[in-house]
């Protein structure tokens, strides 16, 4: 049963937001009273400009069984966002009594940061929730990054739905990423995938529908990414989107491969949600590295046909083919919300 | 100036039933006018809506996610907050002569939500905004019950894209417990950016109080949730221009 969130007086209003020249001592006495609404906005406030702050204060809110839900959902997200063996272990610990409201974040954060530890607390977990989107991935992603393979995400899951691309394909325009550009953001990407370091070098930019993307190979990929590849399972890389608003990098996709003792291994380009969103297959011939991807996901993704190779000595994408088309499929598979009619007063 | 059935024809609200003129002219899902949480009286004209429709406007569809969970108490401040939020949006947008014409509102239930009523990731909102769609000529704008990231409050595109089922037609215009004020603020702000409004700074907040109170300020540049709502001329221009807005109702 989840706890009710404290209530104020009738007619009493949450703050808005806290005034902008609050120092962090100040922000963080508005913490000191956890069931509190302004709580939430302190942390939320630490987050955003003492984000070493908030990352004590958020462990010490997971680890509080007594704290109300909504207050616990944005620590145990904000743990999410900062690698450390304590904060995985806080996540562990809550992962076993938190309420469903707040596990969802706490296996989130858990698949983002957590190593084997990790893995093993989610692989315990039982009951409904244990087979939920949310701890699948998170298992998922932990193994992947520890290119273990017993939580491997089959690319068929999508096969049923692909498209096959228009007539009339728009060519997908792909430019180099210089890497003075993914520097410059390192430290929001860095925040965004705290336990999966993505190199500067051999990025790629493209535009798909209004939003600018990256794709970021994994700095694990090294000098010899079809040695590792083809080795074992891994997060291979990830495509990142520029958001608008609120202004800044944030994760698209994992792209994550099934490697394993075989010349040609599976490629899905996943969400953080667990959704499948693309799948092909990368090819290791010798030191050549090639790939496809040509399985879409509508609604999430439109259709496509991705080909290139990555270079071997530059460790670069080349992309050979590169188009998208629009998707037939997406209106029929999106749902239409209830229509809500008058309701008296 | 249209008569006012002649009006609700034109924007697409059916006139052979009862009609209300705060819910189906105005768009208040409670029929009546939203309570300001200064205390103040919050008035609407009709002439002057009549008149912002007759110029270019807009349509919403308010999707409500997860909001079946809230007490009753909960449920009638949420009702409130979001009719507040299209007051507020119209008359900020009728400073640059932008109306808001039809507002239906929808709900997603928190089973139905698979877990998108409480958005813990910017990809989730996506999702969200993915999975669900209204067919017809309105921004979907989706009001969550929670947003547990600290990466951000709302999320739009920009612009938002013209056809319902591309990759952009959605925006996530806010989450519901926070103070009807900014709640309000980012309702107007996500939409500014979904009809292709750009922040007005770059990674450090401006400078001068004018560009401070300007709606696309982002939340922690703003001077003001109530105050810091103004728009300049060429803003209007950029709104007005989108192939969301509907030519006006002669």
């Amino acid at each position: 049963m989840s706890t009710p969130e404290p209530r104020r007086p009738d007619g009493e209003e949450a703050p808005d937001q806290l005034p902008s020249g609050l120092d962090r001592d100040a922000v963080v006495a508005l913490l000191r009273d956890r069931r509190q609404p302004e709580a939430r906005l302190a942390l939320k406030t630490l987050s955003l400009r003492f984000p070493d702050l908030a990352e004590a204060q958020a462990r010490s809110i997971v680890a509080d069984r007594g704290t109300p839900e909504a207050l616990r959902a944005v620590a145990a997200t904000e743990l999410g966002y900062h690698v450390g063996p304590d904060n995985e272990r806080e996540l562990v610990r809550a992962l076993r009594d938190a309420p469903p409201t707040v596990l969802k974040h706490v296996a989130r954060s858990l698949g983002r940061i957590g190593g084997a530890d990790a893995l093993a607390a989610l692989e315990r977990a039982t009951g409904p929730a244990a087979s939920s989107p949310a701890l699948r991935f998170a298992r998922a992603l932990i193994a992947y990054r520890l290119g273990r393979d017993d939580h491997r995400i089959d690319p068929r899951e999508i096969a049923a739905v692909t498209e096959p691309i228009d007539a009339e394909p728009t060519p997908l325009e792909l430019r180099d990423v210089p890497e003075s550009a993914v520097e410059a953001v390192r430290d929001a990407i860095t925040r965004e995938l705290p336990a999966t370091p993505v190199a500067a070098r051999g990025s790629v930019r493209f535009r798909c529908g209004n939003s600018l993307h990256w794709v970021l190979l994994a700095q694990e990929l090294g000098d010899d990414p079809a040695q590792r590849l083809a080795r074992a399972p891994m997060v291979a890389g990830v495509v990142l989107k520029f958001r608008e608003c609120p202004g800044h990098w944030s994760l698209d996709e994992y792209l994550l491969t099934n490697g394993g003792g075989t010349g040609v291994v599976d490629l899905v380009g996943v969400r953080d949600s667990g959704i499948v969103v693309h799948a092909g297959s990368v090819r290791v011939d010798g030191a050549a590295v090639s790939f496809e991807l040509g399985a879409n996901n509508p609604p999430y993704s439109r259709p496509l046909e991705l080909g290139g190779v990555v270079e071997q000595v530059t460790g670069s994408i080349a992309f050979r083919r590169a188009v998208v088309g629009r998707s037939r499929g997406a209106l029929g598979r999106t749902r239409t919300p209830q229509r809500l009619e008058v309701v008296p007063d | 100036m249209r008569s006012l059935t002649s009006t609700l024809d034109c924007i697409g609200v059916g006139t052979g039933r009862n009609v209300s003129v705060l819910r189906d002219l105005f768009g208040f899902f409670r029929g009546r006018l939203p309570d300001d949480p200064t205390g103040a009286a919050v008035t609407v004209s009709l002439q002057a809506q009549l008149r912002a429709l007759a110029g270019r406007h807009v349509h919403l569809n308010v999707i409500s996610v997860g909001l079946d969970t809230l007490d009753a108490t909960g449920q009638r401040d949420a009702d409130n907050k979001i009719d507040y939020a299209i007051h507020r949006t119209r008359t900020i947008y009728a400073t640059v002569s932008l109306g808001v014409g039809r507002v239906e509102h929808y709900a997603i239930s928190a089973a139905d939500s698979a877990g998108r009523d409480d958005l813990g990731s910017e990809g989730e909102a996506d999702d969200l905004s993915d999975e669900w769609s209204v067919p017809n000529d309105g921004i979907d704008a989706f009001v969550v019950r929670n947003i547990s990231d600290t990466d951000f409050v709302g999320i739009s595109p920009r612009p938002g894209d013209c056809d319902k089922g591309d990759k952009d037609d959605g925006l996530v215009a806010g989450e519901i417990n926070r103070g009807a004020e900014a709640f309000s603020r980012t309702f107007a702000h996500e939409i500014g950016h979904y009809l292709n409004l750009p922040h007005n700074h770059g990674d450090d907040c401006p400078d001068t109080t004018a560009e401070q109170n300007n709606l696309m300020a982002q939340t922690r540049c703003a001077i003001s949730a109530r105050t810091s709502v103004l728009l300049t001329g060429a803003q209007g221009t950029t709104m007005r221009g989108r192939c969301q807005t509907r030519s006006g109702c002669p």
